[in-house]
């Protein structure tokens, strides 16, 4: 390869500017190509899409998967301002995405949030977002842009948007700004987020009654602990329904690779698993497991569609619930700079209905469940619980809560702490393997 | 790791090599050709989105394939056009190309994001051939794409090899400027080779949307395009070795991922990176240039060619 590098920086010397203002003109000829073909292309029938491909609140390891080139271009404010009315009362409320809306995903998760706050709040609020916004310094001028534009808040709603948001929020002291996903906070800035264990728990209890060969495979992306607790949560549930079943685990090291989730979804298949579940961001895992007539378990936003005769449950987002409590919040003046945590009983952490294919008194175990977990009488994190080199995490009789070395965050519980915190390294004592260490 | 496992990785190493080595093929052909083209992941993307587009909308694979080449080849004409007739720095085109194919689809599959292939490749077991033990489970229980890539692999290398147009086609990459005095055409072949890589690397793509993993998602390949280019350099331009190191790729990969799930106890980021410390390697000891000269390296890579300037 030197030799063609060489060769090429070669040729370029020699070229010189001759070849850039033709290539300079191909490109402005090539734009003008591309817009004629986009505006071609755009109307062409839509197949009837179903469901998702998710992104990320996590780490800056979620950027390449909307970093798109071409998708900085989409990521202009204004873009996609609805005024709906005049009188100048409007609370403007602004999102920031990092993927596209009709991701099917975790964007696609907050959008709908975003439509149901218009419906919510209507004549009271506008909205407007920004798509495609990458994890990066350029998120910080759609913050400030947001912010000069008249909006009262604005919501960021990927892991990596934390310092611009912080350096954005600093600069504009009279806009309120919310992180979801993030812990810096300053008096306009607060944070959001949810407990999706609490509906993996669910999806749990379905597996570890529906697997036949006691054996199950997750697939995670990065083991830090948001994933954790997702499989942790998951394969608790399949602990309660089935103390004899095993979990085996992968690590695949990306929030998004289809290829190696089929990959990693085929060799845990090969282990005669015959329910899967992952914390990825592409449904990969239940078309491999479908594929196979073996059963999976969804994420994000209802997945059924890629595996409608085998996807067990799906848990998913309902942001809209926290945008209205927010922006209402900003009407009566009353908005602080909280830092919440959602659980299934405040509704953002959802789950679909059983599959149909789930018998029926599996889907009342779930149902039961749901009800325990939305009247808050059901603690998933109750002990005696294990990891699985064998030291005790929580001592019968008690809960997570009371295993947390530090101090919650204010308005959250010690539960909520510790599951949020780097002490979520450990898996549960079903599971065969460790988890890498980050 | 008993042998039902290690067949079971291997003929999953085929499937999953498979989507690297038809855009490795079309490399080889570009680049004996003289054009060194880094746009493979964007081809592959096109073949992948436009591929799966076809199939969404009329259901029939072999029209979604046929579209697929089509787009494959398509992003490569403007590479071709850039570089041979432009006569632009190659590895900027490429990278340009890589970039926009990225963009593009994702802006134009917006719609088809979420759905599944209506219609979809299915391994077909080989009547006879399936039936012997191991090597018959490993090599003919595959899809029909991967039964043309046994096809193809021997066709060019004899191609490339043995035929005249292939003795023509190492000439154009080897010197252009005596390929010219024979009067052989540098720039029609060269365009020829490229599109033809182009469409390769579009089949590639469209075997990871219609088989592999059916369904279109922003960005699928996850760059198998890259890997493709240096699959090439380490198969030294020869498509009998392109095809050992996809599978070997392919081996790798699948294995470590096993060696995950079996509970091997090997850190799974040491597994994990097992796969490009291979590419690495190999590519470090075939870029050796006393190496590179004995496994005949395409002299011209990279090289626009100007008449003018013949010596």
């Amino acid at each position: 390869m030197n030799r063609a590098t060489d060769n090429g920086q070669d040729v370029t010397a020699r070229l010189g500017r001759r070849t850039l203002l033709k290539l300079g003109g191909l490109v402005a000829v090539g734009g003008a190509a591309g817009a004629l073909l986009a505006a071609c292309g755009s109307p062409a029938a839509p197949p009837a899409p179903s469901t998702p491909a998710s992104a990320k609140p996590s780490p800056a390891s979620a950027a390449p998967a909307s970093a798109k080139p071409a998708g900085s271009a989409a990521a202009s404010p204004a873009a996609a301002a609805k005024p709906s009315s005049t009188n100048g009362k409007l609370v403007r409320a602004a999102f920031v995405y990092l993927g596209t809306t009709n991701d099917k995903g975790w964007t696609n998760a907050h959008d709908d949030g975003r439509k149901y706050l218009e419906q919510q709040l209507k004549g009271q609020v506008e909205t407007v977002f920004a798509e495609n916004v990458p994890e990066g310094a350029e998120s910080q001028r759609v913050f400030e842009d947001f912010a000069q534009k008249g909006a009262s808040v604005v919501y960021g709603t990927s892991f990596g948007y934390m310092d611009f948001m912080l350096a954005a929020a600093q600069k504009y002291p009279d806009v309120k700004f919310e992180h979801n996903t993030g812990f810096k906070t300053l008096p306009n800035l607060g944070t959001y987020g949810a407990a999706q264990e609490d509906a993996r728990y669910v999806a749990g209890l379905i597996s570890g009654k529906m697997t036949k060969s006691n054996v199950l495979g997750f697939i995670g992306s990065f083991p830090i602990p948001e994933v954790i607790r997702d499989m942790n949560g998951w394969a608790r549930g399949v602990q309660i329904a089935n103390p004899q079943a095993k979990i085996h685990t992968v690590w695949i090291n990306s929030w998004f690779d289809p290829p190696k989730e089929t990959t990693a979804a085929n060799s845990l298949l090969d282990l005669n698993a015959d329910v899967l579940a992952s914390v990825t961001d592409s449904p990969a895992m239940a078309q491999a497991a479908a594929a196979k007539k073996r059963y999976s378990v969804g994420s994000d936003s209802d997945q059924t569609s890629y595996a409608p005769d085998y996807m067990l449950i799906c848990p998913f987002w309902v942001w809209g619930i926290h945008y209205v409590k927010s922006v209402q919040s900003v009407i009566d003046g009353t908005w602080k700079n909280s830092q919440v945590y959602y659980h299934m009983k405040d509704g953002v952490s959802s789950i679909t209905a059983p599959n149909k294919i789930v018998p029926a008194d599996v889907a009342k175990l779930a149902e039961d469940a749901i009800a325990g977990l939305k009247a808050g009488t059901l603690d998933i994190w109750k002990g005696p619980l294990k990891d699985n080199k064998g030291n005790v995490i929580v001592p019968d009789g008690k809960s997570i809560g009371d295993a947390f070395k530090g101090t919650p965050l204010p308005g959250q519980s010690a539960a909520d702490g510790y599951v949020q915190s780097e002490q979520m390294n450990w898996a549960l004592d079903n599971i065969v393997d460790a988890v890498p260490k980050p | 790791m008993n042998g039902e496992l290690l067949i079971s990785i291997c003929v999953a190493a085929i499937a999953s090599g498979t989507s690297i080595l038809l855009p490795a093929l079309g490399e080889i052909l570009a680049e004996r050709s003289g054009v060194l083209n880094l746009g493979v992941e964007g081809m592959m993307l096109m073949g992948a989105l436009f591929g799966y587009i076809a199939d969404v909308e009329t259901g029939n694979l072999g029209l979604a394939l046929a579209v697929a080449i089509l787009a494959g080849a398509l992003l490569a004409l403007i590479h071709a056009f850039v570089t041979i007739t432009l006569r632009a720095n190659q590895i900027v085109s490429g990278l340009a190309i890589s970039l926009f194919g990225g963009g593009f689809t994702a802006f134009i599959g917006k719609p088809f994001v979420g759905s599944v292939a209506p219609a979809q490749l299915e391994r077909i077991p080989l009547p006879g051939l399936a039936g012997i033990p191991v090597l018959g489970q490993v090599l003919f229980t595959q899809d029909p794409i991967v039964y043309g890539s046994f096809v193809l692999v021997p066709l060019m290398a004899y191609f490339i090899y043995r035929t005249r147009p292939g003795l023509s086609l190492r000439a154009v990459g080897e010197s252009p400027a005596t390929a010219d005095a024979m009067g052989l055409s540098v720039i029609s072949r060269r365009y020829l080779y490229t599109l033809a890589g182009g469409a390769l690397a579009g089949v590639g793509g469209a075997y990871l949307s219609l088989f592999y993993t059916p369904t279109w998602i922003d960005g699928m390949t996850a760059g198998r395009g890259w890997i493709a280019v240096g699959l090439v350099v380490f198969g030294v331009w020869d498509p009998w070795r392109a095809m050992a190191g996809a599978y070997l790729f392919g081996f790798v990969d699948g294995f470590q991922l096993r060696a995950q799930a079996l509970g091997s106890g090997i850190p799974q980021f040491f597994l994990n990176m097992l796969p490009y410390i291979f590419t690495i390697v190999v590519v470090a000891i075939a870029s050796g240039e006393r190496v590179q000269k004995r496994l005949g390296v395409p002299t011209a890579l990279g090289q626009p060619y100007w008449r003018e300037e013949r010596t």
